[in-house]
């Protein structure tokens, strides 16, 4: 294996590359929100932001997407870590997911306009489970130290 | 319900996030490490082409004893001039 200074990767950029990106792309609908809400001369609340679910759906399809990127490197055996760690973090993730969506769209028929306002402290920490879930695939698969030059 | 959850998902995410961490640290001694071999493996072995990935600590182990070998080696050779000398 050959090593160079110039083709050294640098972890910590990638990191903030992939945080930059995740989050600004993947709640992009929350910043156009914003900025709808700021150019109509409202108010910005977390409930106005949060309230139609967007950041359920954000931390379920993270969630997905990094599992099926550890299920590329990783073996899950019985007994691993990243068996454990999906389990213990992505299993509440999505039963809360599930639990929240059918708990607040029970009536289909007319949903209301923000199902999930009284709800924004646990989409937020669902997110945040998530986006943690996603960087410690990203480092156990070695996506951060990965060549950029190969 | 939901709030057993949500507990759950707190105390996952902090445990999750720390061993992340601890990859972090792990993975960053590995590159300073192998930075350092990459370093040092020139001198201690300079037949070979390749830069070898070695730990540091092997790394340093071997240098240490390259300049050993050389010092033992001068010694040998100034003992082996100066024994004429003395005959």
């Amino acid at each position: 294996m050959v090593l160079s200074n110039s083709k050294m990767t640098k972890p910590l950029g990638k990191l903030i590359s992939y945080l930059l990106l995740t989050i600004g792309g993947g709640l992009l609908q929350l910043w156009v929100l914003s900025l709808i809400l700021v150019n109509q001369g409202k108010e910005v609340t977390l409930e106005k932001l949060l309230g139609d679910g967007g950041l359920l759906f954000f931390s379920t399809s993270l969630l997905s997407t990094s599992f099926l990127a550890l299920l590329e490197v990783k073996s899950l055996k019985l007994g691993t870590a990243p068996l454990n760690i999906s389990v213990a973090l992505g299993l509440p993730i999505t039963i809360a997911t599930v639990v929240l969506y059918t708990s607040c769209l029970k009536d289909i028929s007319c949903p209301p306009a923000l199902p999930l306002r009284d709800h924004v402290l646990e989409q937020i920490i669902c997110a945040s489970g998530s986006l943690i879930y996603a960087l410690y695939v990203c480092t156990t698969s070695k996506f951060f130290w990965s060549d950029a030059a190969s | 319900m939901i709030q057993a959850l949500i507990s759950t998902i707190i105390v996952s995410s902090v445990f999750t996030l720390s061993y992340t961490i601890s990859l972090w640290f792990r993975h960053l001694r590995r590159s300073q490490d192998a930075r350092t071999a990459e370093l040092i493996t020139p001198v201690t072995s300079r037949s070979s082409a390749s830069v070898r990935l070695i730990p540091a600590t092997s790394a340093t182990r071997l240098a240490g004893g390259d300049l050993m070998g050389l010092l033992a080696n001068k010694a040998e050779k100034q003992s082996l001039l100066a024994e004429p000398r003395l005959r």
